[in-house]
């Protein structure tokens, strides 16, 4: 008998137990944002409150990685902050998707001068590094989640356009997009109905990839002061808040600093095994 | 041929070595400058060495060891004869005389006469910059042999202390720098040449400045006003250090003195360092969150008294005590202790949340939701916390605070209109002089309007004819009555939610005796009075 394909494909991937490992890493994330108000021991420190009384304890039994410099318990605002990162990665990493899919297609498929004008305005996007022009962006307007969600797509969708227009450039000519437009298929349809899907396994391990770097570009730019306002929980800024005060109370640095870790590490080994599951080469 | 292999070892090595040099290269050459006591201080911002630009504290520790003043600022509030050995007032109170002291010499060597007073007073009213705010009043300055004479368009009872920034530069080393300019026959008024160079007679001397990173000075024995024992004879002002740089050098003995806001979690860890000692530059400052009253809805007085009412001050006062030092005390208004106007019969301001609900019923706004901008300086964490304590304080009245921070250049921009302005700014405010006037003209009168002083915007023609007449009255009681009433009719606006007054807490190393730090009694009650390092001694 046939073993069932999901098995299968299931097998395949966990052939590399550090993928499962991040598959693993992943689903706890998730799980703790999905549920972060009832598995927070202080949910409420998640939202505006202060208590100067409690400031700066270190890891204990009653916090156990310890409170911020206002009383706050770090180890909540760390599960409410991975709920702000994959709220983050996901609109970003969705949006980076929709946009350059759009573009590397359109490009490829319509050709002349739309292929020049669309491919030579993502050179220019790619020319420019990330952080820089995600700065650059936020540098504009008053930091917000919004913004930064907007900032960090903007930077990002040219690399998911060249990974598109590169995939759907050596399948224009195949006989399947033949067999289509010979059928009578629209553009839209051959585009979006045939060239597409085709595309899939490839965005999908290099959203998974993105996930990583997305968080971890989030991070830097809340590090840097230009990510979510207080009191919005958020690694990076966690991170930034300790440095002020290492070694001494070295709990909010590192603890948040390995929430990211954690984060990265996951979604970059799942990124692994879906690249040896669907057998993609580079 | 070499058989040099690299080694990740020797790379990891190398790399280390390399970074050491380049982040470590201003402060090394330091410890190897020990031969002579070098005194190391720390600053979290710029410093401009032109002496008649700056109001802000780096530039007035430069102002104050490099030049010679009229007079100085003791402690208490006093003042003591400098370069004036005397003076007479006229019975008008218009015209002050000022007698030259003999024998000064400026650092070039030549001789400081009455004259090099006139071009100064000439230079900084000409330049209106920096703190020629304070001489307003003055028609004419004239030089009468060994005396400088000036004449006041009214009586102008701030006048003395107002000299304590009057720097004195040398007219003939300022003269021989021109360069192009806007000031006619003085061309640039030796503005380029004074943010690099020094012109003074003061205790010190400029040897090398750059106001980005670093200035370094070093001690002109012939000061005609002599030193403490052992005075640092080396001084090297490091600029926009950060507290965590600071609490990573200081115990290892690369820093000696702190000048720069430092977080308690940080004085706290100096404090347990062998070898540092932590003290309180007491000079007379308020922490604010300003409220600015030509935004809706804090236009309304009632909105600003209920979000003065719904403040937790008592929280806030929790964090005032810091490795045992005090490093502010509760305020009650606009007037710091200590400083004629304070009124110690005023009740302290305390959170009644009831009482701010009711207040924000009776405003016109009464109803509505309410969203406020926050905006605290970037290079004071401290700040962050004032401004998560309101955010929390302000959510229990359903009004919602957006907090952002931003670097100080950001801030002076914002302060320039009154839509720039955010709702609430954190700003401390503090004496420029010795005289009450020196802080409350630059918040409250309306020709100040467009500082950080005065992001309240805040202004009323009763509070403007106070002020003014503050400035004439010379009884100092009658001052003292005038200036208590000022303060009632300033906080019954709640302009600002007046947080506490400020004390500064400085990190020293124990070899420095810095007396100003240390005790009360020895304290100069302006920004960067205690900051004289000719009155310092280097056990070292």
């Amino acid at each position: 008998m046939q073993p069932n394909p999901k098995w299968r494909a299931w097998r395949r991937f966990a052939r590399n137990r550090l993928s499962v490992l991040g598959m693993v890493l992943i689903l706890l994330v998730i799980f703790s944002a999905v549920f972060a108000p009832f598995i927070a021991p202080y949910p409420e420190h998640a939202g505006v409150v202060v208590n100067f009384a409690d400031a700066n304890k270190p890891p204990s039994a009653q916090y156990w990685l310890g409170t911020d410099s206002v009383g706050r318990d770090v180890l909540s605002r760390i599960i409410f902050g991975f709920r702000n990162s994959l709220i983050l990665g996901l609109a970003v990493v969705s949006l980076a998707i929709s946009v350059g899919t759009i573009v590397g297609i359109t490009a490829v498929y319509l050709g002349g001068k739309v292929e020049i004008v669309l491919m030579r305005i993502t050179d220019v996007f790619l020319a420019i590094p990330s952080l820089v022009l995600a700065m650059a962006i936020l540098g504009i307007a008053r930091p917000s989640q919004m913004l930064a969600m907007i900032a960090m797509a903007v930077a990002w969708w040219p690399w998911h356009a060249r990974l598109v227009y590169g995939i759907v450039r050596s399948l224009k000519h195949e006989g399947f997009v033949t067999a289509a437009e010979v059928v009578g298929a629209s553009r839209i349809r051959v585009m979006f109905g045939e060239l597409l899907p085709n595309c899939a396994p490839n965005l999908l391990t290099k959203a998974s990839l993105d996930m990583g770097f997305v968080i971890l570009l989030g991070a830097s730019l809340s590090f840097l002061g230009m990510g979510a306002p207080p009191p919005t929980p958020d690694l990076g800024t966690m991170v930034s808040e300790g440095s002020q005060y290492l070694p001494d109370i070295w709990w909010l640095s590192v603890t948040a600093g390995l929430a990211i870790f954690i984060v990265v590490l996951g979604f970059n080994l799942v990124a692994d095994g879906l690249r040896d599951l669907f057998d993609i080469v580079g | 041929m070499s058989n040099f292999t690299l080694t990740r070892r020797h790379l990891l090595a190398t790399t280390a070595s390399a970074g050491l040099a380049l982040g470590l290269g201003p402060i090394m050459p330091a410890a190897a400058a020990a031969e002579k006591r070098t005194l190391r201080l720390a600053d979290g911002n710029i410093g401009q060495a032109d002496p008649h630009k700056p109001v802000d504290f780096p530039g007035s520790i430069l102002m104050f060891n490099l030049y010679d003043f009229l007079v100085r600022p003791l402690p208490r509030g006093e003042l003591e004869p400098s370069v004036a050995q005397s003076w007479e007032i006229s019975e008008d109170g218009k015209t002050y005389t000022f007698t030259i002291r003999d024998g000064i010499k400026f650092h070039d060597g030549s001789t400081l006469t009455a004259e090099d007073v006139v071009f100064s007073a000439n230079r900084m009213i000409t330049m209106k910059r920096g703190y020629a705010f304070l001489f307003s009043a003055v028609e004419s300055v004239e030089q009468e042999g060994n005396k400088a004479v000036f004449k006041l368009k009214e009586p102008f009872s701030p006048f003395l202390a107002a000299l304590v920034r009057l720097a004195i530069v040398n007219k003939k080393l300022v003269m021989a720098n021109l360069k192009d300019g806007e000031f006619g026959e003085f061309k640039d008024y030796g503005g380029a040449f004074l943010s690099s160079a020094d012109a003074g007679s003061g205790p010190y001397r400029i040897v090398t400045h750059d106001s980005q990173s670093e200035t370094v000075m070093e001690i002109y024995p012939d000061y005609f006003a002599g030193f403490a024992s052992n005075p640092p004879e080396v001084i090297r002002s490091k600029f926009s250090v950060e507290a965590v740089a600071v609490r990573q050098l200081m115990p290892r003995r690369e820093i000696d003195l702190t000048r720069l806001p430092l977080p308690p979690e940080i004085v706290l860890a100096l404090s347990k360092s062998e070898g540092i000692s932590i003290g309180q530059d007491r000079k007379p400052s308020i922490f604010h969150f300003k409220m600015n009253t030509r935004k809706a809805p804090l236009d309304d007085v009632n909105v600003r008294k209920a979000i003065a009412l719904a403040f937790d001050y008592e929280q806030l006062y929790g964090l005032l005590q810091v490795a045992g030092q005090q490093q502010g005390i509760p305020i009650r208004g606009p007037i710091p202790a200590d400083v004629p106007g304070y009124d110690p019969d005023v009740p302290l301001l305390k959170r009644d949340i009831e009482a701010a609900k009711a207040a924000l019923a009776q405003s016109k706004y009464a109803g509505q939701q309410h969203e406020f901008d926050l905006v605290w300086f970037k290079g004071m964490a401290l700040q962050e916390k004032f401004a998560l304590l309101l955010q929390a304080n302000l959510a229990e009245l359903g009004i919602k605070v957006n907090i952002t921070s931003a670097p100080w250049p950001q801030i002076v921009e914002m302060a320039t209109s009154p839509e720039a302005s955010p709702h609430l700014a954190c700003v401390a405010t503090s004496l420029s002089t010795t005289d009450v006037d020196s802080m409350l003209w630059g918040e409250y009168h309306s020709s100040s309007a467009g500082t950080y002083l005065s992001m309240h915007w805040l202004h009323m023609p009763e509070i403007d004819a106070a002020l003014e007449k503050g400035r004439q009255i010379t009884d100092a009681a009658e001052r003292h009555e005038l200036y208590k009433e000022l303060a009632k009719t300033i906080a019954d606006q709640y302009p600002s939610v007046f947080m506490y007054q400020g004390t500064d807490l400085v990190a020293f190393q124990n070899y420095l005796k810095a007396p100003g730090f240390v005790d009360p009694a020895a304290s100069i009650p302006i920004m960067a009075g205690n900051y004289r390092y000719d009155k310092m001694t280097m056990d070292v």
